[in-house]
């Protein structure tokens, strides 16, 4: 029974809404089917934090009554689908941690808008995935519940921020899954699990209800098998939000057809400043394999540069922890969350239960963004980096007067051990060099799977100008039309 | 960037209201000033009159109407609270006597 359903891991979500729809498959059995998988396999990789087997099976249910009912199944485009969220995207009555000991209690009392949709849209929430915590960091080393391990190699990580997200869709533990990202989250854990991540236009997808990290550059965004799952997940995501005051009124297209037009003709630009110098070889070979197969498919491809990337590091890791400094400031031991008992007076009650709650690398980032917000650094700091942000926007925007799409690796190296790279943090945050450019511009980017290296995924990374989702992800499914290295599955 | 002081570091905790022991303060002084040595590679980048980015797609303000909703009931927004007594969070004091 169980083998023929291990077929469910080679579908894409659109046949297997159409088999539920005509009852070929059952909801509850398919619910009941990847609930096993968690139980018996995430010992092993850590991905998930909560999972949530009553609800969904009753929500499963409700669906199997809706198809007997008939009701309009088409505006039922997930109907079915078990679906694994990041834990720092809020679900109702479902615990919600961002992987911090300071949230481990906290029930949100609202969905996320992308929850509304995915639940409108027929979707089954199963459980809560992990991460680092609030989002901060490479390696999903950095969470309250443990590391998650790359399904590929136990003894690597599964890259981050969202490692839970793409460990789980790349163990099979879920259909789909949302990651958030900030500077790389989505696409660099895809990348280094070997599953597609896409990380939309900022404001193409509302953050409301996202556990607020970097408010500039975070974005909600599909973690899939194949970029036609990723499509068909972020047509139901995607879209204006009057609750988010960033959100964007551009019109959605209907990516799902957008993807399939062929890529004849395109102008692909190749970054140069992201394939030579500190790029594993293994990594700079199996992306020139994937830039064959785009000539192969009747595109130009030629190099680029882009002046200011070196700088992009930089201006994010001060960007993004001034922006978090502020953003984690909620977290007092009053509201809601962990709170210190000891303490005689709440000034002391916010500085114990902070410096409880909060692990390492969030403690760092709230002291890097406090010391570049305060007086005196606030013009050397803060100031410069929104400034070369400015120039190094403008340097990718007028890329793309040239070119469609620019395309590097996702990470600079495969997988790497778990606990190399912990105690140098700045080493850690170079790892995010290829990542980082796309979310200071608050253009769209994806990282699919291209030829392994050692037995390892590595993820090539298309970055599109602003709201070209459907160009990007044409070009990712494209590529994957005549290759199978999306199709490969870890053993365990 | 000279090494981040012990003394600089302890400000910076309590300006972001963080317990820091002393071995972690001893570190965390030790990873940020590696950093913001890091960071220093800006400095050489001219940007007279070039504008901070406020929004990397340029939206202006958006602003709602004026008009009453509803909003999340009391007993909702208390559930997850550590302490409260009747609708209020309940915290301790704020001036010691």
């Amino acid at each position: 029974m169980l083998r023929e359903k291990d077929e469910i891991l080679e579908t894409n979500i659109n046949d297997i809404v159409k088999k539920i729809k005509t009852s070929q498959i059952n909801a509850t059995d398919l619910t009941t089917y990847f609930i096993e998988r968690i139980e018996r396999i995430d010992s092993k990789i850590n991905s998930v934090i909560t999972i949530e087997k009553e609800q969904s099976l009753k929500r499963a249910e409700e669906i199997n009554s809706i198809i007997k009912n008939n009701k309009e199944l088409s505006k039922f485009p997930l109907l079915g689908i078990p679906i694994i969220i990041k834990d720092n995207i809020s679900t109702k009555n479902l615990r919600t941690t961002a992987a911090s000991k300071i949230l481990s209690n906290y029930t949100p009392t609202f969905n996320a808008t992308v929850i509304t949709n995915l639940i409108n849209a027929g979707a089954i929430i199963i459980g809560k995935a992990n991460m680092d915590e609030f989002a901060m960091g490479s390696s999903n080393e950095n969470s309250a519940f443990g590391p998650v391990k790359n399904p590929w190699d136990f003894k690597k990580v599964p890259g981050g921020s969202s490692g839970g997200p793409a460990a789980s869709v790349a163990s099979g533990l879920c259909i789909g899954s949302l990651g958030s990202d900030t500077g790389g989250s989505i696409r660099q854990p895809a990348a280094l699990c070997g599953i597609v991540g896409l990380k939309p236009t900022y404001g193409l997808v509302s953050r409301f209800g996202l556990i607020a990290f970097g408010s500039s550059l975070d974005q909600i965004g599909p973690m899939t098998k194949s970029v036609e799952d990723c499509a068909e997940i972020l047509e139901v995501i995607a879209g204006y939000d009057k609750a988010d005051s960033t959100s964007s009124k551009s019109e959605i297209p209907k990516y799902t057809k957008e993807i399939n037009k062929g890529i004849k003709g395109m102008k692909i630009g190749i970054i140069e400043n992201l394939l030579g110098e500190g790029i594993e070889k293994g990594v700079s070979s199996s992306v020139n394999e994937s830039i064959s197969i785009l000539k192969d498919l009747g595109a130009t491809v030629s190099k680029t540069t882009i002046p200011l990337l070196e700088q992009a590091v930089s201006i994010y890791y001060l960007i993004a922890p001034s922006e978090a400094s502020s953003n984690l400031a909620r977290y007092d031991g009053f509201k809601y969350g962990f709170s210190n008992k000891s303490s005689k007076n709440i000034w002391e009650t916010m500085e114990f239960t902070r410096g409880e709650g909060f692990g390492d690398e969030v403690k760092r980032r709230i002291l890097i963004g406090t010391y570049a917000l305060s007086s005196g650094y606030y013009d050397a700091y803060y100031k410069k980096a929104q400034q070369v942000r400015t120039l190094l926007t403008e340097s990718i925007i007028d890329k793309f007067k040239e070119y469609d799409a620019l395309i590097s690796p996702t990470s600079p190296c495969v997988a790497f051990d778990l606990k190399s790279k912990v105690n140098n943090p700045l080493a850690m945050y170079l790892n995010d060099i290829c990542t980082i450019p796309a979310n200071i511009a608050g253009v769209p980017a994806i990282s699919i799977p291209c030829k392994f290296s050692d037995n390892l995924p590595v993820g090539l990374q298309i970055m599109g100008p602003h709201f070209s989702e459907s160009k990007i992800m044409n070009i990712g499914n494209s590529i994957q039309k005549i290759s199978n290295w999306h199709k490969e599955k870890p053993r365990i | 960037m000279e090494r981040l002081s012990k003394k600089e570091l302890q400000n910076l905790a309590k300006l972001s209201h963080l317990q820091l022991d002393e071995d972690e303060s001893d570190k965390l002084a030790l990873d940020l000033s590696k950093v913001l040595k890091y960071f220093s590679s800006l400095k050489d980048i001219n940007t007279d009159n070039i504008k901070m980015t406020g929004h990397p797609l340029n939206i202006i303000n958006r602003e709602r109407e004026d008009r009453t909703s509803k909003s999340m009931d009391t007993e909702e927004v208390l559930r997850n609270a550590p302490s409260k007594s009747k609708n209020f969070f309940k915290i301790k004091k704020v001036l010691d006597t």
